[in-house]
């Protein structure tokens, strides 16, 4: 009994390790749990906030307190921005991407 | 010969050096995370939770890292070691959950390892646990699963870098500290040897024959990563991490398997290791 459960664990386990690092071959880069250190850009998004027209543009790394790329939540980081500066429209950048997110 | 892997038995001090270096390692992470937290209880910092955001009073910033800090070095020392390494374990796994910018790759790994040891006996020696409890050998399976997920982050890491942006060259020139800019010339050259490296030594540590060359290579490799690439503490927990398991692999291979455990040696009185 113990010795199946011993095995069987160690199936699982493996099996997991491999199925979650592929997953994150798929995603997004850098993807967490996929080993992906150093394989991707720096990752710096970048926000443009607009106030009634004054338009300031602030980094990723200057609101985190820590800067980690696995983080894909420029949405969530524009509201953020929405609520606490105040804006009109947040408008996040990376790469080529870009969302325009208007601030209730 | 048939193997049984359930059976298979390691020297108890390999074990016990390999814990010395991740409780070393988890000492480390911990006091990062203890930075990050007290950051984070900034009302005006960006919080970004995994689940539900988490009101983080200065009891609670406290109370996760003094018991991360506490059970990685009992862990460290080797005083009630499987349950420290299982406290470790599940405090870390808490402790990040608060908030995603907690995440790192060596921290997610770290965590992985200590909870695997914990699965055999790695206080059995060069411990206090083995001042009175002392063990030989120790069960192997969990160090096959330690040693297999090393391999793992190798083979993976390389396989991330087989795409024509890493291999030109410009994503290591762009992630080189300011100190290693003269290194600039070679970021080609660099991208193409790395991912040979990290394939080699993912899969060569399993080698009776190749092991030597890939301790030698592995160890090179690690200490000039923090010298040649940003975040250079960082790394450094990450290279000591890594090369701790190196002295795991003999034995583990078919070709290498010894006979099942030997006795213990016990000292005043019973031969397992408490907790």
């Amino acid at each position: 009994m113990r010795r199946r459960f011993i095995v069987g664990f160690m199936a699982i386990y493996l099996i997991v390790q491999l199925l979650v690092s592929v997953a994150a071959l798929g995603r997004t880069r850098p993807a967490r749990f996929g080993w992906q250190m150093y394989s991707y850009p720096p990752y710096s998004p970048s926000f443009s906030i607009d106030s009634g027209g004054e338009v300031t543009v602030v980094s990723y790394e200057d609101l985190a307190v820590r800067a980690r790329g696995e983080i894909h939540e420029e949405v969530a980081i524009a509201r953020w921005l929405c609520e606490t500066r105040g804006a009109d429209t947040v408008t996040a950048t990376r790469h080529n991407e870009q969302w325009i997110v208007p601030c209730e | 010969m048939r193997i049984d892997p359930v059976a298979m038995t390691i020297d108890a001090r390999r074990l016990a050096a390999t814990r010395i270096l991740l409780g070393g390692s988890a000492v480390s992470v911990g006091l990062h995370a203890y930075r990050v937290l007290s950051e984070l209880r900034d009302p005006d910092s960006l919080r970004l939770p995994f689940l539900t955001e988490i009101d983080l009073t200065g009891a609670i910033v406290v109370l996760l890292v003094g018991l991360w800090l506490v059970s990685a070095a009992a862990y460290t020392i080797g005083w009630k070691t499987n349950v420290a390494g299982r406290l470790l374990f599940g405090i870390m796994a808490v402790t990040v959950a608060v908030d995603q910018q907690l995440y790192s790759n060596h921290a997610y790994l770290l965590w992985l390892l200590v909870g695997l040891s914990t699965l055999s006996r790695p206080g059995a020696a060069w411990s206090l646990d083995s001042r009175t409890h002392h063990q030989v050998r120790v069960p192997a399976w969990p160090v096959v699963l330690m040693c297999t997920q090393v391999s793992l982050v190798y083979l993976f890491a390389a396989a991330t870098k087989l795409n024509p942006d890493f291999l030109s060259g410009l994503m290591l020139e762009r992630w080189l500290a300011p100190s290693a800019q003269w290194a600039v010339g070679a970021s080609r050259a660099m991208s193409v040897i790395t991912p040979i490296v990290e394939s080699f030594l993912g899969l060569a540590l399993w080698s009776p024959r190749l092991r030597r060359f890939a301790i030698l290579g592995g160890v090179l490799f690690h200490l000039s990563t923090p010298i040649f690439m940003v975040g250079p503490l960082e790394l450094i927990e990450f290279s000591a991490i890594m090369v701790s398991t190196y002295w795991l692999f003999p034995g583990l291979t078919p070709a290498e398997v010894t006979a099942p455990s030997q006795p213990s040696r016990p000292t005043d009185s019973a031969s397992t290791v408490p907790g």
